[in-house]
């Protein structure tokens, strides 16, 4: 049995490292959770406690004093962990708790050169049990919020190491006749009673592993709900979005409606009396080949221009799925300038536009006709309830660094200086028809374009929009 | 009105259409049509064009696009109405709003057509629009022999005449103005006389026409 004690020490150091790198996984690696490491410390503390009791009879008594040390240490870092699970500040005595340490390693070893070993005894077991006494209370504040089995173990098992460490130094007190020189010489009673202290406090840190495991899982299962709720509220933002979209092109398409039957009854009309026309000259048999000839002309260019109000019409319309692709500037405007013609024409707004053919950008078509169309409209209003004599929409494109950059500008009123803040904000129009919706799609779609879209006050007076798209396509 | 073309282009002949319009494919299509059946068409691509020449013929129609550039139909029509010269109007257009339908029927449109129309709608329009010109020029005329005549009676013939364009009788006449009978008699065919008239009946009409 001469090395029972020291076998039985290993033992447990091993059960407790199988603990600590069991737990690493679980808690080691959450840095955001100070609390997780004061238990690994802690139980790394213990450790080397039991290490050194293992080996101290072997080696160098002097272990002793570290082993105890170490012990104390350990059921310290205990009760700072069990104080902040009730978020208390520790950070302070975790600190401080070095100079603690030593001071109790420098009285210990005192205690060890000139003192007897039931004073030693007395000393550390005095201190663990007041260790105790601040894991306990800590512990039962944590119980008052949340109830978990493990806790309710534990303080049992505080419990029982109090219990214990008292009949423990009760016994040593009792027995004056034999007095044993260290803990490797301990009667059999007191060795036993020790045992189930260090066995006691192995449970308790197999209790806590198995508690802060189960609230890992709670906040696991938590984080699964939030994330599934973050993921609805997601689906759900991206379907309003959708809707806006859609919402957006059928209201401009309202305010397009005029435009479009206009630009598509022009020819329509003229062809249909040029249809008429030519029925009666079969009628009267005045076919004359010059005349059906300039007839039948009419008739093909004026087919050709319906085709391409359709064809500039189709891109809004078209159901899209946000696919990037080359788009030449250019074809683009000129398709958002043919929608607004009639409109622009009635309400005299004069269009001026330096752009090159070839320029080119990456987005999805549909969505930057729509971005065109709202900033486009927007300056129309703006200029339809003016007084001005000579209105004015000039677009301008340029390369600029890698961006590609398109500004659209008006001579109108401008945006006041108090509403450009919130310009791209959602429901932030002032126009008593909008939704306040235009010019946030607008922000959104750069933004996905992984371009965007900005606002200045035109030189001498009016709005400028700039968008600035990227030269590389996004994902 | 299909049969035979040719003899309508020449009673057309002197019928004048004024068409505005700012989009290309209207004004050729509709001026082939139309200049092909005879009639006299101009063209113009906006309302400020039209306004800058004075209409000295009849009977004439102005069928003019809804909206333009500068000026549009309705305030073409108000425009011309302010001037004086009542030409009637036509309207086409590719869209309209119900107000601007309703002032310009209300200032007396002949018609309004939504293109695209047919063809013969459109043409009962225009001649609907050329009778009333002509209509309108021929009273126009009348009032101004009218005018003419008027100056050449004496004041106590313009006294019968005022009297009898009233639906006043012989009787009634010697009454107001105490004169004698036969008097009364003289005044009146003098007054027919002078105005080139042979009934009472031409005379109301005459005198309520300039109403």
């Amino acid at each position: 049995m001469k090395y029972a004690n020291e076998a039985l020490f290993l033992v447990f150091v091993l059960v407790l490292i199988g603990l600590f790198v069991s737990s690493i996984p679980y808690f080691g690696r959450r840095t955001s959770s100070n609390v997780n490491n004061y238990w690994l410390i802690a139980l790394a503390l213990n450790i080397g406690a039991f290490l050194f009791f293992a080996s101290a009879s072997s080696i160098d008594p002097v272990l002793l004093t570290f082993a105890n040390t170490f012990f104390f240490a350990g059921y310290f870092f205990l009760f700072i962990f069990c104080r902040a699970l009730n978020d208390q500040p520790v950070k302070k005595i975790a600190i401080i708790s070095p100079l603690l340490f030593l001071a109790f390693g420098l009285v210990f070893e005192s205690m060890r050169q000139f003192g007897v070993f039931q004073d030693r005894v007395l000393f550390v077991v005095s201190f663990l049990i007041l260790c105790l006494i601040g894991i306990l209370y800590e512990l039962f504040q944590v119980r008052k919020r949340e109830r978990y089995i493990q806790i309710d173990f534990l303080i049992f098992t505080c419990c029982a190491e109090i219990v214990l460490g008292v009949v423990r130094i009760w016994l040593l007190l009792e027995n004056t006749a034999f007095s044993p020189s260290s803990i490797y010489t301990e009667t059999f009673l007191t060795t036993l009673i020790r045992w189930f202290a260090v066995a006691f406090t192995i449970l308790s840190y197999i209790s806590i592993n198995g508690f802060l495991a189960e609230k890992l899982a709670k906040v696991n299962a938590a984080n699964l709900h939030d994330s599934e709720r973050v993921t609805k509220l997601l689906s759900e933002r991206d379907l309003m979005i959708a809707s806006l979209l859609k919402a957006n092109k059928s209201s401009s398409t309202e305010a397009l409606s005029a435009s479009i039957a206009h630009e598509l009854n022009q020819p329509l009309g003229a062809s249909l009396l040029n249809i008429q026309f030519l029925k009666m000259l079969h009628e009267s048999d005045k076919l004359e080949p010059e005349l059906v000839g300039q007839i039948v002309g009419q008739l093909e260019k004026d087919a050709k221009r319906s085709g391409d109000v359709v064809q500039s019409l189709r891109s809004i319309f078209i159901k899209d799925g946000g696919v990037q692709e080359v788009i030449q500037v250019h074809e683009i405007v000129n398709n958002a300038l043919a929608i607004y013609k009639s409109e622009l024409i009635s309400k005299n707004i004069q269009i001026q536009t330096d752009l090159n053919e070839g320029q080119f950008i990456f987005c999805n078509k549909g969505h930057f006709l729509q971005v065109l169309l709202n900033l486009i409209n927007n300056a129309m209003e703006v200029l339809n309830s003016s007084d001005l004599a000579n209105k004015l929409i000039s677009l301008r494109g340029y390369h600029h660094a890698a961006q590609y950059v398109l500004e659209i500008s008006d001579n109108g009123s401008g945006v006041p200086v108090e509403k450009q803040p919130h310009l791209f904000g959602l429901l932030s129009s002032d126009k008593s028809n909008g939704m306040g919706v235009g010019l946030w799609l607008c922000a959104y779609i750069m933004r996905n374009a992984g371009g965007k879209i900005t606002y200045q006050d035109a030189l001498g007076g009016g709005a400028t929009f700039t968008l600035s798209f990227p030269m590389t396509p996004q994902n | 009105m299909t049969r035979d073309i040719s003899l309508h282009a020449i009673q057309n002949s002197s019928k004048h259409i004024f068409l505005i319009d700012d989009d290309e494919s209207i004004r050729l299509t509709v001026k082939g049509m139309l200049e092909f059946l005879g009639y006299r068409v101009y063209v113009f691509e906006s309302a400020l064009e039209f306004l800058k020449i004075s209409i000295q013929v009849a009977p004439a129609v102005i069928i003019t696009d809804m909206r333009m550039p500068d000026m549009n139909g309705v305030e073409l029509q108000s425009e011309l109405l302010k001037r004086g010269r009542k030409i009637p109007i036509i309207f086409i257009s590719g869209e309209s709003t119900l107000p601007q339908t309703i002032s310009a029927m209300k200032q007396g449109a002949i018609e309004f057509l939504i293109k695209p129309f047919e063809r013969d709608q459109f043409m009962s329009a225009i001649v609907r629009g050329l009778e009333q010109d002509a209509a309108y020029m021929r009273s126009f005329i009348e009032q101004v022999a009218l005018e003419e005549g008027l100056k050449g009676l004496a004041p106590r013939e313009r006294e019968v005449f005022e009297l009898l364009a009233l639906g006043f009788n012989n009787a009634q006449i010697q009454e107001k103005l105490q004169i004698a009978l036969p008097t009364t008699k003289q005044y009146k065919s003098e007054v027919m006389r002078k105005l080139n008239l042979s009934s009472l009946a031409q005379l109301i009409a005459l005198k309520n026409g300039r109403h």
